[in-house]
């Protein structure tokens, strides 16, 4: 049975439906249904014009909910929008304009909202106390995933969608003088104070309009109604061309430094060009918060009942969409709130049964006002029951009590109605401020958390700040932006304008904070009174929480799940503290809130990814000879940012016939592979021998110009970081290469000792990795193919490193033998490497990639950086310690490797595996298993580093890491491949002098 | 996201332009004989981190010079008192400091 509807007729010349056309009907579909709204509807109220007061279903327990509030506080109208082809789930429906065409779905609910199957899972209420996966569905043990499942099907917000949109995002930087966050009357006043003295200024809110909730309020500034006053004063902000002004944009993130993100809403299609989100990142030399606050629910039993909504939202709705919450309502408030939304729904028709105010004694001005325009007003009453119908699907009585008992029992009433309208009184939304790290204090009086201690640079102003009357608002506004523009222009002492206004609108007395009600609440009502409306955290589960030990705001959060959903707590911190008070006897100003983190509200992952995503997710670096070799294979392999050709097959070849084909002709005649890569540091000064004897495990100190040596790069705890050739090419004039993946790291170690321990050596290190390219030509042939270029023969002439030319151009030539064979590095300058490459490739050299080499050097037994080290092993280890020298008196890593751990005799050691059978190639990372036969888990002594299959052994190899490895030469281990297990012998590394 | 300084080239960008290096004037342990460092002190200079909360000399890399210098920065408010080159002697630190 529909109830009747719920939109305002139409009475031109009232305050009822400011912002909605009636002129436009809007078609858009609802969980199915075809629904008729109009132009400035959100999905909440034309949900609620057509009289469908169940929005969702709540996250735990299922229950039927309405919607709540009236903007990002809404905990329980969460709806999943499909418009213009994007699918979005999770937004508030009270954040959604609803557009023509666009379908709406509820969620959390099967198959439908009004019958949900899940609904049954409030009546497992008991079994799910707070952290009840501690506690229930633990016996038997092996059901647990079964359990797991349901409980995973049962839970969740929404359904993602299940394509990629093909969306752009955007981010931009700016640099402002002053940032105001939130659009509202105080956040106004301080942009234009900020403005008038010649300041920068961004004014950034939240919805689509400015102005906050001015317009829930009667008055007058000026002489002028509120809001033509607002009006007038941000069309004056928007002329000037120091200003600034976002909306769609709230802030949410502050950070240090005046650092804050926006996340501004772009209206419209998005296309190719346009894109759908902006991420501004801003940098603010002054920071003003003005955000506005949040009104408090009221918390007794069944409060999350559809139709009980906040007081403020509900008068709200009614003012900018001509949307009644009901016919039949009754106020509960603890402050002056309540009165002004029954005033709103007695003049749109509504019929206020009883206005319900917590305070024993109220005397302001409002209340005045409301007894003298015929409202019904019940003081010290407090509301101890709902009732409702169709299983909580709607409401149709509010019984109330007198809160003060002094002999007998309480007095009831029993009032029928449709709608509750509650008011707490107002929790400052002040969360930015936490992002900071500072703690808001609770302010007892306002019953809420309240910003105290402030970094600098920073101020809150109006009801963020806890000031609620207009003309507290305003002043703080100014006074903000005047303090902003005094520190900015501090030494420059030019009077500032003072701006001020004769504001008229009525004083509240601030609403006195309440609890749990009613005072007495038995257990049973305390478990359906809701402090969490997002994640159906009750008094009862608190209470709960409170009795198993759990006392701090940070533990009881953790366990209740309190303030963790997508609302991120905006309408429970306050209520919380108080009932914690109450619950743990801790007094309440010692009730720390939970840390506030960014984000304000959920963002999407694509406008904080903006356009680093796809190909702009990473730069990408390649060789000065990609072009020429792009047509010859795609096949690529990533070092860091370095994009290397795998391997060049050949037609029909595969990846793995290439690199055996490759590896082949290396070892019979000759290859030829680009290494440019590879980082190149020149080591100049006269004190580069002894630079070099500190960073290297290795001697330098006595190489003769013309020499070159394999280096160990050690960490100061004496593990292996890099590897690479270290070649004296002058007196004080050294090179040392290394790894690509490292060539960056290395650089910043170099530097980083360099300057920040020896500054006083005389040396400078020049990068030169990106100023030469480099080849590697290796096999037999190599050094005859060299000396029939010319300058080749001199550049061969008896020494391990030369400079010279090479075919006219520059040159260096430096040996060395990491992939078995005989082998020389070919370095010249980079804009010569396309003719050199070409001619070593008609020398007929055989091209080959970074898999190639890989398979190369494990056959020689040549360890990797990253494969045989991660960070863990020492050249020890790795039976390597012929390079650490056994003179130097000093060098990095030197009193590391003589720690006694390092030393000790089980350590794991590279040794080389021929797996028996030939055709087994184990994946690197597979494990030395020692008890194979016994049940898992079973006992290893080490990993494989390496494996592949060898063309010259004609088998599989690999190196492996095992503890005490050369002790076990010659015996056998077993790992496990494709679930068998399998032998394999130990051996030295290397397998070459076992070929055929 | 810092908003930094460099002492050295002067140009100031976010956080992302520089490396963070770790604590400043830490110096490798050294004793009469530079072939031993007692396992203790090596264990201390190796795992010992002062990671104090308040004000902290650290050293940072900028990228746009190549140069190391050293940050004064509060690790709880991450206000930055002063940055310097190394080698040039520690300004002293905010009043009222501990």
């Amino acid at each position: 049975m529909k109830a009747p509807p719920h939109r305002i007729k139409d009475q031109p010349g009232t305050r009822f439906g400011r912002l909605i056309d009636r002129s436009q009907p809007l078609d858009f579909r609802f969980d199915g249904r075809r629904l008729t709204g109009v132009a400035g509807d959100t999905v909440a109220s034309a949900l609620l014009a057509n009289g469908l007061k169940i929005a969702g279903r709540s996250f735990k327990l299922h229950r039927p909910r309405g919607t709540l509030g009236i903007g990002a506080e809404e905990p329980n109208a969460l709806v999943t929008v499909e418009e213009a082809g994007h699918r979005t789930p999770n937004l508030r429906a009270t954040m959604v304009s609803v557009t023509p065409g666009m379908v709406v779905e509820s969620q959390n609910r099967w198959p439908s909202l009004r019958r949900d199957i899940a609904g049954f899972t409030n009546l497992m209420k008991p079994l799910l106390p707070p952290g009840f996966y501690y506690k229930t569905f633990k016996w038997p043990a092996k059901l647990w995933p079964f359990y797991e499942r349901l409980i995973r099907k049962a839970g969740g917000l929404g359904r993602a969608p299940a394509t990629a949109p093909d969306d752009r995002y955007e981010h931009v930087h700016l640099h402002v003088d002053v940032l105001v966050a939130g659009g509202g009357l105080a956040g106004i006043c301080a942009a234009e104070a900020a403005a008038a003295e010649g300041l920068t200024v961004l004014l950034a809110e939240e919805t689509s309009r400015l102005g906050g909730i001015a317009d829930g309020y009667d008055g007058s500034i000026d002489g002028l109604f509120l809001l033509d006053w607002i009006r007038a004063r941000v069309a004056a902000l928007a002329a000037l061309p120091n200003v600034h002004i976002l909306t769609q944009a709230p802030v949410v993130a502050l950070h240090e430094h005046g650092y804050s993100w926006l996340v501004e809403k772009l209206s419209g299609p998005s296309g190719p060009d346009v894109p759908r989100e902006r991420l501004w990142k801003v940098r603010a030399r002054e920071t003003v918060v003005a955000t506005g606050a949040h009104e408090k629910p009221l918390v007794f039993p069944d409060n999350d009942r559809p139709g009980i909504m906040l007081a403020t939202a509900a008068r709200l709705n009614l003012r900018r969409y001509a949307v009644a919450p009901g016919q039949h309502a009754v106020v509960v408030t603890s402050g002056d709130e309540g009165y002004r939304t029954a005033l709103d729904l007695n003049a749109a028709g509504v019929d206020v049964e009883l206005v319900v105010d917590l305070r024993l004694r109220p005397d302001s001005p409002m209340v005045d006002i409301g007894k003298a325009m015929g409202l019904r007003v019940s003081h010290g009453s407090a509301p101890v029951a709902v009732g409702s119908i169709w299983g909580g699907a709607s409401i149709d009585s509010v019984t109330v009590a007198n809160r003060l008992v002094i002999e007998g029992p309480a007095l009831k009433r029993e009032i029928f109605c449709d709608t509750v309208l509650m008011s707490g009184g107002w929790s400052p939304a002040a969360q930015l401020i936490g992002n900071l790290g500072t703690r808001l204090p609770f302010d007892a009086a306002l019953g809420a958390y309240r910003p105290g201690d402030l970094p600098a640079g920073v101020h809150v102003v109006g009801a963020a700040n806890g000031a609620f009357n207009a003309a507290d608002v305003a002043a703080q506004g100014w006074q903000a932006g005047e303090a902003a523009a005094l520190r900015l222009k501090a030494g420059k002492k030019s009077p500032l304008n003072r701006i001020a206004a004769d504001i008229d609108v009525t004083r509240d007395d601030p609403a006195e904070p309440v609890g749990m009600l009613p005072d007495t609440a038995r257990r049973s009502e305390e478990a359906r009174a809701f402090v969490d409306f997002h994640n159906d955290v009750t008094v009862g589960d608190l209470r709960i929480a409170v009795r198993e030990g759990y006392r701090d705001a940070e533990h009881v959060k953790r366990y209740t799940a309190l303030g963790l959903g997508p609302d991120q707590g905006k309408t429970t911190h306050a209520n919380a503290a108080v009932v914690l008070a109450k619950l743990t006897g801790i007094d309440i100003e010692r009730q720390p809130h939970v840390t506030f983190r960014p984000p304000w509200t959920p963002i999407s992952f694509g406008v904080i990814a903006g356009p680093r995503q796809g190909r702009g997710f990473r730069p990408i670096r390649r060789s000065p000879i990609e072009t020429l070799i792009a047509g010859e294979t795609s096949l690529r392999d990533s070092s860091e940012l370095w994009q290397r050709p795998s391997c060049y097959p050949q037609v029909g070849e595969g990846e793995e016939e290439a690199v055996r084909r490759e590896a082949r002709m290396v070892r019979s005649n000759v290859g030829v592979m680009d290494v440019s890569t590879l980082g190149k540091f020149l080591m100049a000064g006269s004190d580069a021998a002894r630079f070099l004897d500190l960073i290297l495990s290795t001697d330098v100190g006595d190489m003769l110009p013309g020499a070159a040596r394999y280096a160990l790069l050690l960490d100061d705890g004496g593990f292996v970081i890099d590897d690479g050739v270290v070649a004296c090419l002058a007196p004080n004039r050294y090179l040392l290469t290394t790894t690509t993946a490292r060539a960056e790291k290395t650089r910043a170690h170099l530097e980083r000792w360099r300057q920040t321990e020896w500054p006083g050596l005389d040396v400078h290190v020049i990068d030169e990795t990106e100023r030469w390219g480099q080849f590697l030509l290796s096999g037999p042939q190599a050094r005859e193919v060299l000396e029939t270029i010319e300058g080749g023969a001199e550049l061969l002439a008896g020494r391990s490193v030369a400079e010279g030319l090479l075919a006219n151009s520059p040159a260096r030539v430096l040996r060395t033998r990491y992939t078995g064979e005989r082998s020389f590095e070919i370095a010249v300058p980079t804009g010569r490497t396309p003719a050199l490459w070409s001619l070593l490739r008609e020398k007929g050299a055989t091209p080959f990639g970074l898999q190639t080499l890989e398979r190369l050097r494990l056959e020689a037994g040549h360890i990797a950086i990253g494969h045989e080290t991660d960070g863990t092993v020492t050249p020890f280890d790795l039976g390597l310690g012929h390079l650490v020298s056994a003179q130097k008196a000093d060098f990095i890593g030197k009193h590391g490797l003589m720690r006694a751990d390092l030393t000790r005799a089980k350590r794991k050691q590279l040794v080389g595996l021929i797996p028996e059978d030939a055709t087994v190639v184990p994946a690197p990372g597979t494990q030395i298993v020692e008890t194979p036969a016994a049940s898992p888990p079973r006992r290893t002594s080490g990993h494989i580093t390496s494996s592949g299959f060898s063309p010259a052994a004609g088998r599989a190899v690999a190196l492996a890491l095992i503890a005490n490895g050369r002790s076990r030469i010659g015996k056998t281990v077993t790992f496990f491949h494709a679930g068998e297990a399998r032998q394999a012998q130990v051996t030295e590394p290397g397998f070459l002098k076992a070929r055929p | 996201m810092l908003l930094l300084t460099c002492p050295v080239c002067t140009i100031s960008a976010d956080e992302h332009a520089f490396t963070c290096g770790g604590d400043a004037h830490v110096t490798r342990p050294q004793s009469l004989d530079p072939s031993y460092v007692s396992p203790e002190r090596l264990g201390e200079y190796l795992n010992l981190v002062p990671s104090a909360r308040g004000w902290c000399r650290e050293q940072w890399l900028c990228h746009g010079c190549n140069s190391w210098f050293v940050l004064l920065r509060h690790s709880e408010t991450n206000e930055i008192a002063s940055a310097y080159r190394i080698g040039d002697a520690p300004p002293a630190l905010p009043e009222g400091a501990a």
